[in-house]
């Protein structure tokens, strides 16, 4: 807690000869950023100032629902290209008073979620109201959540705080066709429907983890990348690694 | 396998969420609820309610062995009074004693003294303002207090005693790693 950054690894270009080491920069998480379930986060629309932060994740996954034909900023797709990301995009209407998301989709995102191997990931839209919220109202039907809590916590994240009418009847007409595998999170272990399925590191009793997986991505790739965008990109990857 | 989805029975309480891995906040929970918190297996629930809990919740907590640490009694509720910092740096301490999670923070409806406290988490774990109001404003709904958010802005994360041995690596490494240095 002394205010130097990074245990003393400080990146070349965040010192000056003969001054002290800067302040602890903060962390600026994606507006609405939280976590839905273990290693699965949500958000808005990620932006430069948000990578420092998001790179802490250690993510594995981007999941974006973007209108159809408007393709993800640059930005992301360099930023995940260069820090080893899996960047999935997915169609999701301009958010405009009607369900955005259509049953297939929100299928196809839920089952992308709980699949093993893309965990940790982030999944957002354009403000990360409505259709994330919708993608995530239905992965909680899947957890078997009741409909009353869904819809608080959609309405926590909505424009207003309110659910539409046509999105209540698409979460409460929501049936599935999501695909459950042989593996999944220890958040959906025990359950009757599929009762097979293992869970990768369920230790009894009381949830665990293997050790922590090695830092990545690799600090080099990350100035290297960070060189090429210019002083914002510089500010936006300072303190990944430490 | 593909799966229909039906008609759901797991009623969290009210207010909840997930503030990070094994860490989870909501408000005061009733019997409806108790079958979805024991799916959570806590070792600890952070009490910030002034009232005694319900004599069901009491023998549920038993029944689970689940600790309670109760903060609420010595903090009287009142719009003009923010919650203390002695009950925020208390609970702050509990929540990062590696052997207590999972747990939960809770007081009456999930709004005020849980959000003071996870906002002022959220300053020590360095997110930038807007996002930490953000958060709590979420949760409190209409009924934002402003005395808590300034409470929040001001709060000096550098009372907070983080843990000095390393935190137990299966558990809590990720988040608990970014407000050491």
């Amino acid at each position: 807690m002394d205010g130097i950054v990074g245990n003393g690894v400080i990146p070349p270009f965040a010192t000056t000869a003969g001054h002290p080491p800067p302040r602890l920069l903060p962390l600026i998480p994606p507006f609405r950023f939280a976590l839905v379930q273990e290693d699965i986060y949500r958000g808005a629309y990620p932006s430069l100032k948000n990578l420092r932060f998001l790179s802490r994740l250690r993510l594995r996954t981007v999941i974006s629902l973007l209108p159809p034909g408007a393709p993800p900023s640059a930005d992301l797709v360099d930023w995940c290209a260069a820090s080893g990301i899996a960047h999935v995009t997915y169609p999701a209407a301009k958010y405009d008073d009607e369900v955005t998301v259509s049953p297939a989709v929100a299928a196809a995102v839920v089952s992308t979620l709980i699949a093993p191997g893309t965990t940790p990931a982030f999944l957002h839209c354009r403000d990360g109201g409505h259709n994330t919220g919708l993608v995530v109202a239905c992965l909680r039907r899947l957890q078997g959540w009741g409909l009353g809590a869904v819809v608080e916590e959609f309405c926590r994240y909505a424009k207003g705080g309110e659910l539409t009418r046509e999105e209540g009847v698409f979460v409460e007409g929501f049936r599935g066709g999501v695909r459950v595998g042989t593996t999944v999170p220890r958040w959906l272990a025990n359950d009757p429907r599929w009762a097979g399925a293992t869970c990768p590191t369920a230790a009894p009793g009381r949830p665990g983890r293997g050790a922590p997986p090695p830092p990545r991505p690799a600090w080099a790739v990350l100035c290297a990348w960070a060189a090429r965008h210019g002083p914002m990109a510089l500010r936006a990857v300072r303190g990944v690694v430490d | 396998m593909e799966h229909v989805v039906v008609g759901g029975s797991l009623i969290p309480p009210i207010n909840f969420g997930i503030v990070e891995e094994n860490v989870y906040r909501s408000g005061m929970p009733n019997e409806l609820n108790f079958p979805f918190i024991e799916k959570l297996q806590l070792s600890t629930i952070i009490y910030l309610a002034p009232e005694e809990p319900s004599p069901a919740f009491l023998a549920f907590m038993d029944d689970q062995s689940i600790e309670m640490v109760s903060l609420g009694d010595d903090a009287p509720s009142a719009p003009w009074k923010p919650t203390s910092e002695d009950v925020v740096l208390t609970a702050l301490e509990v929540l990062l004693a590696p052997h207590r999670a999972p747990l939960l923070i809770m007081c009456n409806l999930g709004r005020h003294r849980t959000g003071t406290v996870v906002g002022c988490l959220r300053k020590l774990q360095r997110w930038a303002l807007t996002s930490v109001f953000e958060e709590y404003r979420r949760y409190a709904g209409a009924k934002v207090r402003l005395m808590n958010e300034q409470f929040i802005e001001l709060f000096d994360t550098d009372l907070v005693s983080v843990p000095t041995t390393a935190p137990d690596p299966g558990r809590m490494w990720k988040w608990l790693s970014w407000i050491r240095y």
